[in-house]
């Protein structure tokens, strides 16, 4: 198990070196002089080929990603916003425990929610419950997120007043963004157990656990379910990529001072290297979460699990051996 | 399965019933007819949106600003008098292309080289994986602001950006039923007659591989609708005044408090057509499936 885990965390370097490369090469192409961009239209060609010098801009491109990759891994620096001119890796860390929070409320309703709805549409299979709960997910997955949480906005704060409309605080500030941001998760996630239930639930090893006269729920907890996990954990990793990227708009609708909201200003105002270091950023902690998946892929899946145990079981047998 | 190998005629009857096999058990389905029904509606009113619309989608007028849902004017007008029903028949346009034109892009591109890169496999397959690797390990929503922002926004970039973000899941979904038929008996035939390599992968791989592909484009258009719509609404997108329905809800946000139609009617127009596109897509899935098959 460690192996398999340190195999996929050495993987995570390659990964995280071509998001940086494809990032900033991307972000490269955008025509127009940042150097005019910061100074204004007034400046004189001398102030904007010093300042170009200072930014680094007149080096060659190669060398421009190097500089950014060596300050970034070695230093954790991710540079000067154009316009405020503050590191940005201070403003985004000081603004990450927001939208982490926001992220992983929503995952855990995701995944609970999503598991349960798909659980219930299972086991009653063509009745009203299963029908009921695939009308939600429908739904769900047909309703863009950023309008879910406006009409929440519109029913429980401006008509009920019961919760924040927008802004940062307690918990109660992050209720309706995690539920707006989380629905379309709920919906993939239940589809997919659903459909994963439905093809273990004929087994013969669930008939023979009823037929041994374990209750209903042990059935399904204990037997189904594990064995219908892992599809579900793969739709729920692509879940959790549409989390992590609807943060970004969810953030805008509520306001919430987060990585995405300053992404989105450093969009606006053109700020370059404001986005870049977002978007690295979020690159990264959706990677680290795959990861996460996978690890619990090889945790849930007793073929990955064999592969690696197996070998390390060889290993010991052949030194008892000898 | 092995028909293709056989030249002439006999190709077109089967691939022909086929098509209509398929046809018949997606009408069966009564969610996915209901769907089909509402998404080719749906295109007939956007072509013929200029023909119909009761007023101008742009034509100002301050003095009947505001006002709510009326027989005049079915779903009010907005902050600037603006009819929004015929802002939202003739945004339709723009939505659906996005989704339709993008989704053939994505699925046509990335087919070709989801093809070639599977057939061929080896290194070459090996490089290309490693790259969709590292494309494909970000939130696909986030590589799609960054292209759109370096693209720039409109109607045509913000069009483009949705299509390049969508190839690597499209190369990726054909190479791997590319990989599940390359050591069918039917390619062998094909490669032992000498059959040149890029007829071998267009007229005896892609045919057999391209189902999956057929089902992921009837739900990337649904998915593009929801992207397009978010990018127009954190103003990255199609830009105001144009009557994108996104665009359309960004403008209108500022207004929850007072004239909650204005952005009811927007999102109701995105969540019905997504709503019938997944529908159509889950239909054409169960009817495309083998599994299914008696």
């Amino acid at each position: 198990m460690a192996r398999y885990i340190g195999k996929r965390l050495l993987w995570m370097i390659p990964i995280i070196v071509g998001i940086v490369v494809l990032i900033f090469t991307l972000l490269h192409i955008i025509p127009g002089d940042p150097a005019r961009m910061i100074l204004g239209v007034t400046a004189t060609p001398e102030q904007l080929a010093a300042l170009r010098h200072n930014l680094g801009l007149d080096q060659p491109f190669l060398v421009q990603l190097g500089t950014y990759m060596k300050n970034l891994f070695f230093h954790l620096d991710m540079g000067l916003s154009y316009v405020t001119q503050t590191p940005i890796a201070q403003a985004i860390w000081s603004r990450l425990p927001r939208t982490m929070g926001l992220g992983l409320i929503s995952m855990i309703i995701s995944f609970v929610l999503g598991v349960l709805l798909g659980i219930l549409a299972g086991t009653h299979q063509n009745r009203w419950q299963d029908n009921l709960s695939m009308i939600i997910a429908l739904i769900g997955v047909s309703m863009p997120a950023f309008w879910l949480a406006l009409m929440l906005v519109l029913l429980f704060s401006v008509k009920l007043g019961w919760l924040p409309a927008s802004g940062m605080g307690g918990i109660q500030y992050y209720i309706l963004p995690a539920i707006a941001n989380s629905l379309g998760g709920v919906a993939g996630i239940a589809r997919q157990t659903r459909s994963s239930i439905l093809e273990v639930i004929r087994s013969d090893y669930v008939t023979t656990a009823r037929s041994k006269g374990l209750t209903e729920h042990e059935v399904v907890y204990k037997h189904i379910l594990p064995n219908a996990l892992i599809p579900i954990i793969t739709v729920a990793g692509g879940s959790f990529a549409a989390v992590f990227g609807g943060s970004v708009i969810i953030e805008t609708v509520f306001s919430i001072d987060g990585i995405g909201l300053y992404m989105m200003s450093g969009i606006t105002s053109r700020d370059y290297p404001v986005v870049q270091g977002c978007v690295v950023l979020l690159g990264v902690i959706f990677s680290l979460c795959m990861l996460l998946v996978d690890i619990a892929y090889a945790y849930v899946d007793p073929r990955i699990k064999a592969q690696y145990e197996g070998e390390s079981k060889k290993k010991i047998k052949g030194v008892a051996k000898a | 399965m092995t028909a293709s190998a056989i030249p002439g005629k006999k190709v077109k009857a089967k691939k022909n019933s086929q098509f209509l096999e398929v046809l018949k058990r997606l009408s069966k389905s009564k969610t996915a007819t209901i769907g089909l029904i509402i998404i080719v509606i749906e295109i007939i009113l956007a072509i013929l949106a200029p023909l119909i619309i009761p007023y101008d989608p742009n034509a100002i007028d301050i003095l009947g600003k505001l006002t709510g849902p009326s027989a005049q004017h079915w779903f009010g007008t907005d902050e600037l008098g603006r009819d929004i029903f015929s802002r939202i028949l003739y945004g339709s346009r723009y939505s659906l292309s996005i989704g339709i034109f993008g989704t053939l892009i994505t699925t046509i591109i990335g087919t070709f080289i989801g093809a070639i890169v599977g057939y061929y496999g080896g290194t070459f397959d090996n490089i290309f994986m490693r790259i969709l690797d590292v494309v494909q390990a970000m939130p696909p929503i986030l590589f799609t602001i960054v292209i759109a922002t370096a693209l720039g926004s409109g109607f045509q970039n913000t069009l483009l950006a949705l299509a390049v973000s969508g190839i690597p899941g499209a190369v990726r979904l054909v190479r791997g039923s590319v990989l599940g038929i390359r050591k069918m008996e039917y390619l062998e035939s094909a490669e032992s007659i000498n059959c040149p390599k890029m007829r071998t992968i267009f007229v005896h791989v892609l045919p057999n591989a391209i189902s999956p592909s057929i089902v992921a484009a009837s739900m990337n258009v649904a998915s593009l609708i929801l992207t397009a719509a978010g990018l127009s609404f954190i103003g990255l997108g199609v830009q105001a005044p144009t009557p994108e329905w996104g665009a359309m809800l960004s403008a209108s946000r500022n207004y929850i408090r007072d004239y909650p139609y204005m952005v009811l009617f927007p999102g109701l127009a995105i969540a019905v057509t997504v709503l019938a596109l997944n529908l159509l897509g889950d239909g054409l899935r169960d009817a495309m499936d083998p599994k299914l098959k008696d």
